[in-house]
């Protein structure tokens, strides 16, 4: 697992999903320089979804890998 | 105790034959009507309804000429006795799959010998006629379909948070899948399977991007999109060999988006008024339901064309 401090997401839900693993709400937020007609500065853009964490697998290490795929987290 | 009847069974016991219980017999092949819904987005949609008279509950096989998903959503009895069947399908290619259909004897196949073998029941009701060609079982067995149907997520700023503005269609596609394999199966010229679709899945993407405008009378703006999609469970199936492989993939048969916007004024901090507006409809959240293993049936269309 990456060595993050703090987490960089937020879980807003979990269920158990029998034979399936963890379905996990969670939200993350990232923070980016925009320069557009209507604003120019720094934008918070939020993502709220849903993920289901397969049998075994740690909830936070898989999510923390999931959103670094999908570029909600840089390194 | 029942002194009469007929029983047939394999090496293993299992019934081939039964005067108790009633065969399917082929009826025809069902003819191509129209298309509900045929789309390249969200991995390809097509839905297509084909039309048979029957007497009695049709039981379809269908063909996966592709190797994309594909699963019976519905039979309805459209008229005295025609039924429609709407056999849906992932991906971008228009070929049909042709839809074999079977059901009990029941006076409606006429036979075009008179030699062959039929058993009937206590009530003198056919339950199996060779005459007719009697579904021949290949192959069976149950899958599921894999919980999540879109393993990635889109990356930031791929989706518009205002007004559903952006083409969600990329990021939504189903392409999760899961497969299974069945040895020994004897070489099937045309495999054609019988596969209702049961699981269904619903995946969402929210976005919201608060913002803000002013500096003694300050404006805060927040603006939510919710872009989804439902998907319905379906299977593609091919043979190697002696082997069997199924695939049980998902099929997005609706999708739309879910907005909010809202917008709150303050003078020095003191709030003076505010307005929101909301549009598009409402999905349930990320989840799949139904995900029991569904059961398929496999035979072989050549022996019925």
């Amino acid at each position: 697992m990456v060595p993050y401090m703090i987490k960089p997401f937020t879980i807003l839900a979990t269920k158990d999903e029998p034979n399936f693993g963890t379905l996990v709400s969670y939200t993350i937020s990232d923070r980016a320089y925009v320069d557009q007609e209507d604003y120019k500065g720094i934008q918070t853009s939020i993502l709220t979804s849903g993920l289901l964490i397969p049998l075994g697998e740690d909830i936070d290490t898989y999510l923390l890998n999931y959103l670094i795929r999908s570029e909600w987290i840089k390194l | 105790m029942t002194t009469y009847g007929f029983l047939a069974t394999n090496g293993n016991s299992q019934v081939l034959i039964s005067s108790k219980t009633k065969n399917l017999h082929f009826l025809g092949k069902a003819k191509y009507a129209y298309a509900v819904q045929a789309t390249n987005n969200y991995g390809g949609i097509r839905r297509f309804v084909y039309r048979i008279n029957c007497i009695t509950t049709p039981v379809p096989f269908f063909t996966t000429p592709t190797s994309e998903s594909y699963a019976i959503l519905r039979m309805t009895l459209v008229g005295a006795d025609t039924w429609e069947i709407e056999i849906i399908k992932s991906g971008y290619s228009d070929v049909k799959p042709e839809v074999y259909v079977f059901t009990e004897a029941n006076g409606q196949i006429t036979p075009n010998t008179s030699y062959g073998m039929k058993v009937l029941n206590e009530t003198s009701g056919v339950t199996y006629d060779s005459r007719l060609r009697p579904l021949i079982v290949k192959a069976g067995g149950s899958i599921s379909q894999p919980y999540d149907p879109i393993p990635g997520a889109p990356p930031p700023g791929a989706l518009d948070s205002s007004e559903c503005k952006t083409n969600a269609s990329p990021y939504l596609i189903p392409t999760a899948t899961s497969s299974s394999s069945i040895a020994g199966v004897a070489s099937l010229v045309k495999p054609i399977v019988n596969y209702q679709s049961i699981s269904q899945a619903q995946k969402q993407f929210t976005v919201i991007m608060p913002s803000r405008t002013g500096f003694f009378v300050v404006q805060n703006y927040l603006r939510t999109s919710s872009y989804w999609v439902f998907c319905r469970g379906g299977v593609s199936i091919a043979q190697s060999g002696s082997t069997l492989n199924v695939t049980s993939g998902w099929v997005a048969v609706d999708y739309s988006c879910n907005w909010t916007y809202k917008k709150e004024s303050t003078f020095l901090g003191i709030g003076v008024g505010g307005s929101s507006r909301t549009g598009g409809t409402w999905p349930f959240e990320n989840q799949s339901i139904n995900m029991n293993p569904v059961s398929f049936i496999v035979s072989d269309g050549a022996l019925y064309d």
